[in-house]
Parts: C-alpha cells; sequence; structure tokens
C-alpha cells in the first residue's frame, strides 16, 4: 500500500469511530425522547383519572 | 391520602423537568451546546484543512506523516481530559456522594476508550510504512494498550453492576486506581529505551512552525468536540436518572 493508502485508511478509521459513537449517541437520544413521550402519555392518563382537589 | 400526594407530586414535579432536560421541547434546548457542537465541527474541518492542505509534507516520511495531527490530538484527549476527568469526578464523588460525578466519570471515561482506539489503530498505520511494522512491544504503546484494558474494563464493570452508589463507589475507586497509568504513558518515553518519537519535549519536539500551528488547532478541534460529546452524554445520562426516579414514583403510588 502507498503512503497515501495508509493516510486515507488511518483517517477514514479516524471519522468512522467518531461517526459511530455520534450515531450511539442519537439512538441513545431518541430511545430517551420515546421514553419521556411514553411516560408523559402515562401522566396525562393518571392526571385524567385522578380529579385534581 | 398518600398515594394521591406521591402522584400529585409526580404530576407536579416530572413532566416539566423532564420535557425541560430533553433539549428538544418546550424550550429547554441550550443555545451554547449547539454552539459548541458547531464550533467543533468547523474547528475540525479547519484542522482537517491545515492536516491535509496547507502543513508542508514532511521531508522523509512523506505524506503519511499528516496522520500525526489527529493521531497526537486523539493521545492528548485520552491521556490530558479524558481520563483526567475520570480521576477528578471519581475524587470528587468519593468526597460529596453525589452520583452526577460518577456520571460525569463514566461519560468521560467512554470518550477516553473512544480516543485511545483512535490513537491505538492511527498508531500502527502509520507505524507500518516507517517502521517496516504495524506493532512493536514498545513501552509507549504497551502501556498505552494497558491504559485501554484498564478503562474498558472500568466500562464492563459499570454494565455488570446495579446503578446506585455501590456502582459509584467501585467504579470510583476503579477510575483513580487506572488512572495511575496516564503518568506511566507519558513517561514511559522518558524512563525506558524506544522507538516512539517525543512529541512534547522541553527543547520544542523539533516541529516546523507550520507544522505545530497545525498540531494546536487539531488538538483545540478535538478538544472541543470532546467537551461537546461530554456534554450531550453527561445529559442523557442526567436524563435516564430522572427519568428512572419519575417512573419509579409513579409505581409506587
Amino acid at each position: 500500500m502507498s503512503n497515501l493508502g495508509f493516510l486515507a485508511v488511518g483517517y477514514g478509521f479516524i471519522w468512522l469511530v467518531l461517526g459511530g459513537y455520534v450515531f450511539s449517541l442519537a439512538r441513545r437520544q431518541s430511545g430517551l425522547n420515546r421514553q419521556v413521550d411514553r411516560l408523559e402519555r402515562e401522566l396525562e392518563l393518571d392526571r385524567e383519572a385522578v380529579p385534581e382537589r | 391520602m398518600a398515594e394521591e400526594q406521591t402522584l400529585k407530586r409526580a404530576f407536579a414535579e416530572a413532566p416539566p423537568s423532564v420535557i425541560e432536560r430533553r433539549g428538544g421541547r418546550g424550550g429547554g434546548r441550550s443555545l451554547w451546546v449547539d454552539a459548541l457542537g458547531a464550533s467543533s465541527i468547523l474547528a475540525i474541518l479547519f484542522a482537517l484543512y491545515l492536516a491535509l492542505i496547507w502543513a508542508p509534507t514532511e521531508a522523509v516520511m512523506g505524506d503519511i506523516q499528516r496522520l500525526f495531527y489527529f493521531h497526537v490530538a486523539a493521545a492528548w484527549l485520552a491521556l490530558g481530559p479524558s481520563f483526567g476527568v475520570v480521576a477528578a469526578c471519581s475524587v470528587l464523588y468519593l468526597w460529596k456522594k453525589d452520583l452526577r460525578f460518577d456520571r460525569i466519570a463514566s461519560a468521560s471515561a467512554e470518550l477516553g476508550v473512544m480516543f485511545t482506539t483512535i490513537t491505538l489503530v492511527t498508531g500502527p498505520i502509520w507505524a507500518r510504512p516507517i517502521w517496516g511494522a504495524y506493532w512493536t512491544w514498545d513501552p509507549r504503546l504497551t502501556t498505552t494498550l494497558v491504559l485501554w484494558f484498564i478503562f474498558v474494563a472500568y466500562l464492563m464493570l459499570r454494565s455488570a453492576v446495579d446503578a446506585g452508589h455501590k456502582r459509584a463507589r467501585l467504579s470510583a475507586v476503579f477510575g483513580i486506581v487506572g488512572w495511575i497509568d496516564v503518568p506511566i504513558v507519558f513517561m514511559s518515553i522518558r524512563w525506558w529505551r524506544t522507538i516512539h518519537p517525543t512529541v512534547i519535549a522541553s527543547e520544542g519536539g523539533g516541529l516546523a512552525p507550520d507544522m505545530r500551528l497545525t498540531l494546536f488547532v487539531a488538538i483545540g478541534a478535538f478538544t472541543l468536540l470532546y467537551a461537546y460529546l461530554l456534554v450531550v452524554r453527561v445529559r442523557q445520562e442526567d436524563l435516564a436518572t430522572r427519568l428512572d426516579r419519575v417512573r419509579h414514583q409513579l409505581y409506587l403510588r
């Protein structure tokens, strides 16, 4: 492999790792958002079930 | 009566704080975090331009030397801020018993492992055309590999123990003991015979001014990226903890 080939592999690996980590953060965030939505729905249902004094 | 009060407390406290923390609704999104993310992207693009186009080609090694800028930046991020924050927050947790320090330490360890992985892979890619081998059991390489194993074990330990003060205590002790390898990695090229070049030296490291500037820009760009990713990751952990607490409160009623 030429010098430039090694350079391309090196930089490719760096952005692959960083991109993979950012992707995993985005997945975790959407999972958390789904949990928040579910919890908000549950709270809304409970709010309707328990009348305010 | 008590059940009703618990439920009302959950209604009163949970939804606004949850919405505020999720960072996408209800005006809770932080402008400074977005600005940090945008500036880290711009800084990385600028550093890439400097490293790949602007910086002069090294006379002996040729273009492969351009890997140096991000290899050193990743090593700096791992050894300096990432594992430094793990150790500092571990000490703070043991002192204050505040689980937020534990969450910051775990987020920083995750980033430290990522930056160490980049260092450990880009180093051999650079070494192959220069040294003629991907890997040698050189003290710098070996101690860095040991550091990587230590913090992978730290993350595995965290995933094996239930969240709470027990996990935080174990992690804090592990994080502090594991950090001891950081000065050993740094000093390895001074203590033992090595073929690894010295980048940070009292004489200036022998870098041309343009190369030194490019290196500092790459380090700055990666430091901004680290800060941004750390903030995002810690916020996610805070939100997950808050969600667990609210859910626990609701199921207890």
